[in-house]
Parts: structure tokens; sequence; C-alpha cells
């Protein structure tokens, strides 16, 4: 345990580490903007938000 | 579907509709006694009669009651409700295991009665949110587990490749509630009903309200923001606004939340690296709940017209309405300047009711209108009274949140108040309440509305099921049979195999939650060095210990904080701003987040005994108009001397330093503090037999409190 403690206290006092991790953050973001928007993604969204409208009929079968 | 033609199966089967039949019962059922114990309490602060001298009715102990039960009780049952019933069509499958749903229905029912039971019974961890002793919270963890295996396992089983957004939203909660309570509720019993926390003080204080904070997110927001994603395209009958919004919504809400805990702790004791961190993350989640809310009212684009008539859906709008209010508002108390003012008034208590009535509350009204009809295969009784019930509500919550806007900015202006020559206008803490009580009634006025308009729902739905025909046949439902992904599928649209992979999803869910409480936590939890140990700063001794565990029992931290913040005003009025050595031995630390009356922090040596003793049995024999309730049976229940040995030898475990000869002997260091108090005491009037009651004990911490300070042992 006292290892670890002071491995992450060297750790904590590196300014870097700060900017990995507004790296990391921003490219989070960007990844998810860039994945939603990936090539053939309108008519797979279409599709999905489509789930919930798809179970309610009469005759007991889902709809495809 | 998307399985390759020639490979389609259909198989039959049914929804297991029951169980949502028994959440939604539970949800009306806590809703009514929550919301009744809400109403109760609310009048108690009007009125300090309402408490009628009762121990296991004083607000400190109903106010728990109040609180888990429209969390936990009302909002849980809900949740599953709209869980159980959402995922399996989502899925197209049943339920994994109806028994597993089963066990989970009634181990949370039953650990919702033990909660009803030894709250008022004052049996508390003292954290809020987090009160239940550790047999419950233990219990929960076990209940949990079973829901989220019952839950996976479906998942496994399911029919649909794809996850709907909706779901990712509950995968969330189920990962991250287990995460927030299974840290946060680590405790040593020292008996069946009573344990301490392992962390004390600041670090108890960020861990309590980094689970405060996110129980709020991933109890009252994720799932009810997979509920909305779900109930609000049925409603509308129409399809989510964007599904792109949705993914970014979901992945920046569940990142982001995790961080803003500190923002309950701003201007404490605190290490101003944490607060800072709050404030800013706080503030960035402005983006995402709009985001959420935009998506949700866009879905509705094209049924505008249907919000005049229909009341599911004003429930829906005013719900997400009240969801942006309190999400704008909660960021901009976060910021450190607004805080100042906000925090530990009424102000936080009419943000926290506008988001908990107006989005948990009419979300759950609108998916309860919507399913009791398809689930009992009948009609509503009554859209009329659907609509009264909104309009009475609606004007509830808004005459709830306007009031305690009204008292809380009052407030926190007054007790900043500094004249020309640097002195406090209200000096008196007793000023700035009454000030404020009127305003209290119309609070209870408030709250009253909403569950009048709650009752109306309750005859409703009792109307509209007993209109239900009285044996229906279970709906059969085909659908094709899921295959495993093939690598021609693969070589086609890879991306739409990863959307399928739960067990990944799950796991960057939690990695990106995990980010967060690692980042805020791990400082606190493994470096000694986070708070400067002062030598000088003594253990409690063992009756103050006992006392103190009155405090907590009693809930006084609900009214009474024990953290003067760094500002001109506070030091004025109460002394030197807390340092963290202070409350170092503090386990749960008890800082507060209301000040109903006021801070405690420097109370120790400021009055005599005797004003304690009296303050105890009448708070109005020495301040005329104080709303403290009255506690005539600490005058009554003898100490219990003989658990002192236990508690010490758990607190000593956990790293405070008592001796071994104060561990064997603390009833007896106990008995002759008593007997020191209580004789200055009876030499005052006082009867003789006072020794060995709980007030004693009480007093000797309230004397303690702040007192290593006034002493100069801490600088």
């Amino acid at each position: 345990m006292n290892v670890i403690r002071d491995v992450l206290a060297a750790h904590y006092q590196l300014p870097m580490l700060s900017c990995v991790g507004l790296l990391l953050f921003m490219g989070v973001f960007t990844g998810t903007i860039a994945w939603i928007f990936r090539s053939g993604s309108r008519e797979v969204y279409s599709r999905l938000s489509d789930l919930p409208l798809q179970d309610h009929h009469q005759d007991g079968e889902t709809q495809s | 579907m998307n399985q390759p033609e020639k490979a389609q199966e259909f198989d039959s089967f049914s929804y297991d509709d029951d169980i949502v039949k028994k959440f939604v019962h539970a949800t009306l059922i806590w809703g009514f006694i929550a919301m009744l114990a809400g109403v109760f309490i609310a009048s108690q602060l009007a009125n300090w009669r309402l408490n009628l001298g009762l121990p296991w009715i004083t607000f400190g102990r109903l106010r728990p009651v109040h609180t888990n039960g429209a969390i936990f009780a009302f909002a849980g049952n809900a949740v599953f409700a709209g869980v159980y019933y959402s995922m399996q069509r989502l899925l197209k499958t049943r339920m994994y295991s109806d028994l597993l749903s089963r066990v989970h229905f009634w181990g949370w029912q039953l650990i919702i009665v033990a909660a009803a039971i030894t709250l008022p019974l004052g049996y508390t961890v003292g954290k809020e949110y987090a009160e239940l002793e550790w047999p419950i919270a233990f219990a929960i963890n076990v209940i949990w587990v079973i829901f989220a295996f019952n839950f996976f396992k479906t998942i496994q089983i399911r029919r649909e490749r794809h996850i709907y957004v909706a779901i990712w939203f509950y995968i969330a909660t189920i990962l991250t509630t287990a995460l927030l309570h299974v840290l946060n509720t680590i405790q040593i019993p020292v008996s069946m009903w009573k344990s301490y926390p392992i962390y004390s003080g600041v670090q108890d204080a960020l861990v309590q309200w980094w689970y405060g904070h996110n129980a709020v997110a991933f109890v009252l927001t994720t799932p009810f923001l997979g509920l909305m994603y779900y109930f609000l395209p049925k409603a509308a009958d129409r399809p989510v606004y964007s599904y792109r919004l949705s993914i970014v919504h979901f992945w920046s809400l569940v990142f982001i939340y995790i961080w803003a805990g500190p923002h309950h702790l701003l201007y404490t004791a605190l290490p101003e690296w944490a607060q800072t961190l709050g404030m800013i993350f706080s503030i960035m989640l402005i983006a995402p709940s709009w985001g959420g809310m935009i998506n949700g009212l866009l879905t509705l684009r094209g049924a505008w017209n249907r919000v005049r008539t229909e009341p599911i859906l004003k429930f829906f709008v005013a719900g997400l309405t009240f969801y942006g209010m309190a999400t704008l508002e909660g960021p901009l108390l976060s910021i450190k300047s607004i805080s100042a003012v906000g925090h530990y008034t009424d102000w936080i208590i009419g943000h926290v009711h506008g988001g908990t009535l107006g989005w948990n509350g009419f979300i759950t009204f609108a998916m309860v209108y919507w399913l009791v009809p398809r689930l009992w295969n009948t009609k509503l009784y009554s859209e009329k009274l659907a609509n009264l019930h909104f309009w009475v509500g609606f004007l509830g919550t808004l005459t709830y949140v306007i009031s305690m806007w009204t008292a809380g900015i009052t407030q926190g202006l007054m007790w900043r108040a500094i004249d020309a020559s640097g002195k406090l206008v209200y000096p008196d803490f007793i000023e700035t309440v009454t000030r404020i009580v009127p305003l209290y009634y119309v609070r209870a006025v408030g709250g009253a509305l909403y569950l009048s308009g709650f009752v109306i729902m309750l005859y409703n739905i009792y109307r509209t099921i007993a209109l239900a025909p009285k044996e229906v046949e279970p709906v059969v439902v085909r659908a094709p049979k899921l295959l495993e992904p093939t690598f021609e599928m693969l070589g086609r649209k890879p991306h739409r195999i990863l959307e399928g992979l739960p067990g990944l999803f799950a796991v960057l869910s939690f990695v990106a939650v995990a980010v967060g409480t690692f980042i805020e936590l791990t400082p606190a939890v493994l470096s000694s060095d986070y708070v400067a140990v002062n030598p000088a700063v003594k253990p409690y001794s063992p009756l103050q210990l006992q006392g103190r565990d009155i405090y907590v029992r009693e809930g006084c931290y609900l009214c009474h904080s024990q953290m003067v913040r760094p500002l001109i005003s506070e030091t004025l009025r109460y002394g030197s701003y807390s340092r963290a050595e202070e409350s170092v031995y503090d386990r749960p630390f008890q800082w507060g987040s209301k000040r109903t009356g006021p801070d405690l922090a420097r109370v120790g040596g400021k009055y005599p005994d005797l004003w304690h003793y009296r303050h105890m049995m009448d708070p109005r024999d020495v301040t005329p108009d104080s709303i403290m309730p009255i506690y005539p049976w600490l005058y009554r229940d003898k100490i219990d001397f003989d658990v002192l040995k236990k508690k010490l030898q758990v607190m000593k475990s956990l790293g405070v330093p008592y001796t071994d000869d104060e561990v064997e002997h603390a009833s007896d260091l106990a008995h002759e503090e008593a007997h020191r108090i209580a004789s200055g005491l009876v030499a005052q009037g006082v009867p003789a037999d006072t020794e060995d009651k709980d007030i004693i004990a009480l007093i000797a911490y309230l004397q303690r409190l702040g007192a290593d300070f006034k002493k100069g042992l801490i600088q």
C-alpha cells in the first residue's frame, strides 16, 4: 500500500499529468463525435431510434 | 431484423408484466408514504409543536425517512417498474429469471420496511442518503447484485442485437450505484445497529459527497433519462429527435457527473484543488444536461398540439423543463461566490425539490399513467382527473420551490449583511429564522398541494384497475432468434457488432465513471499527508463519544453544521474558520449541509452546561423564538456505559490513538466525567438523578466542539 501511495504522490506532482488528462478528455469527446458521424451511421441510428416503437402490436408479433 | 434472411427463425414468448405491476403498486404506496412524511416534516419546521415531544417522529429522525423514502422507495421502485417493462421489450425477451425478479422485488420492499422502522428508532449512520445501518446497507448490496445479475443475463439472452440508448443509461445506473454504495458504506460494526465508517473527517466528507451527489446523478438522473428515452417516444408516438445527440448526452453525462461531488463542500476544509475540480465539472454539466432536455423536448416536434389535451405529455414536458431548470441552477450554485450565499440555506432545498418533484415525480407520473392502462388491458378511468393532477402538482411544485428560493436567498443575505462599522447587521441567528418562518408555512402548503395531486392519481389508478378485466391471457410475442455475429456481418458492418457488445459497453461505462472516482478519491484515501494530524487534537473522551452518537442519533446534523467557512460574515458570527485537523477523529463527519439552526463548530464553552440542559428541555427557555423541537427523552433515557469499551475498541482499530488503559476503563472514565458535569448542574438546581442520563453525554460532546481550538492548541 505504501508503494502505491508513494507512486501516486509522485505522479500527482507532475504538471504533465494535467496536460495528458486534458488531451484524454478532449480525445474522448472528439472521438465520440467522430464515431457518431461515421459513414453510414444515419441509417443505423434511424433504425435504432425506432426500437421503442416496435413492440406494441395487437397481433403479438414484433415488427422488423 | 438484422439477421441474414435465410437464417431467420422465430421464437414465441411472453413478457413478465406481473413484476412490472408489482413495482408500480410499490411506487404508489411508498410514494404516498414518503410524500406524507415530507409534508409532515415541512409542517414541523413551520410549527415546532408538531414534533409532539415524541422521539420517533421528531424532525431529525423523520427527515431521513422522507429522503430515503422519496429516493429509494418512490423513485427506486418507479425506476425498477420502468426498467423491467422497457428492457424486456427493447431486447425482445422475457427477463432471464422470474424468480430473481421476485427476490429483487421482495428484497427491496423488505429493505424499505427495515429503513422505515430503524430510522425513526434512531439507528442511523449519520450520513445523508446513506443513513441505513450496516445490516441494511449490506442487504442493499446483495439485492442490487441479484438485480444486476438478472439484468445482464437478460441482455445476454436478447433477440435484438442493438442495445437502445435507454438501456445504456440503465447499465450506467447499475454499475455506478454499486460502486458508490459499496465504497461509501464500508463501516466497522460496534453492534447489530451501530457502526463507524472507516473514513473520518475530511476523507469521510469527500467520499460521502462523492456518493451523495452521484446518488442524485445515478439514482435520480440517469435511470430517469433512460425512462424518458423509452416512454417519451412511446407517448408521443414518434422516435427520439436525435439518436446521435443521445449518444453524446450519455457519454458526456456519465463521464462528467462523477467529478461534481465536491461542489457540496465549497469553502470547507476540503483541499482547494478538489473544490475547484468539483466546481468546474459541475459547470460543464450544463452542456450534456441541456442536450438531453432539448433532445426530449424536440422529440415532441409535430405533436405539441397534443400536449394541450394529453396529461401524459403535459407531465413529460413539465418534467423535462424542471430537469432543465434544476440542471442549470445546480451548476450555478456550484460557483463558489454563489455557493457562499446559497449553501446551508433553503435555496438548496428549493433546488433539490425542483428536481425531485418536477423531474422525478412528473416523469414517474407520466410513466404510470401510460403503463397502467396497458398493463391491465384497460383505459384510464379519467383523463380529466389526470389533468387535474397535473395542474395541482404543478402549482404545488412552484409554490414549494419559489417559497424556498425566497427563504434561502433572504436568509443567505441576512447572514452575510455587515454594516459600515464592520459588524453583523443580524448578529442573532434567530432573527434570520423568524424572518423566513412564514415561508415555511407556504412551503408546507406547496407540499400538501403536491400530495393532493398524488392522491388524485391514486384514486384514478385505483378506478382504472377496477375497470380492468379480471382474467387476461398474456400476449404471446414472436421475434426472430438472435444469431451470433458472423465474419460476413463483421466485414459488412463492424460498428454494428461493436455497438451490440454489452460486456465491452459496460466496461467502457465503468471506466468513464472510474476515472473521476480514482483521481478525486485516491489522494484522500491513500495519502496520510492529506490531512496533517495535529498531536494537540485529542480523541473524544468516552462520554463525549457517547454524546456524539446521541447527536448523530437525533439527526442534529440535519439542522446544524459544524463547518465555519473562511468568510468574514461567518468568522464574525461563529469564530475562526474550521480546520481539517479538527475533525480528524470524526466518524462520521458532521459538517452538515443545512443551517436551520446555527453552526456548532465553535459552540463548546460558549454557554454554561445549564444553558444546554435547559435548551434541550425546551429551546424557548433560552431562545424565545426558536423553532427547535423539545427532547424530553434525553432526560429519561440512560447512558449505555457498557457499550463504550467496544466503541473505543472499534475506534482504536480504525487508528484513533486511544491507550489500552482508556479502552479498558472506558466506562469508568465516562462515569467520572458524567459525575463531574452532573454535580455542577445539581448545584444549580437540576434534579439529582441526572448523572446517568443521555443529556449529560450530549452536553459533554457539545462542550467539546471547538474546545481544542479555543485552548490555542490549533493555530
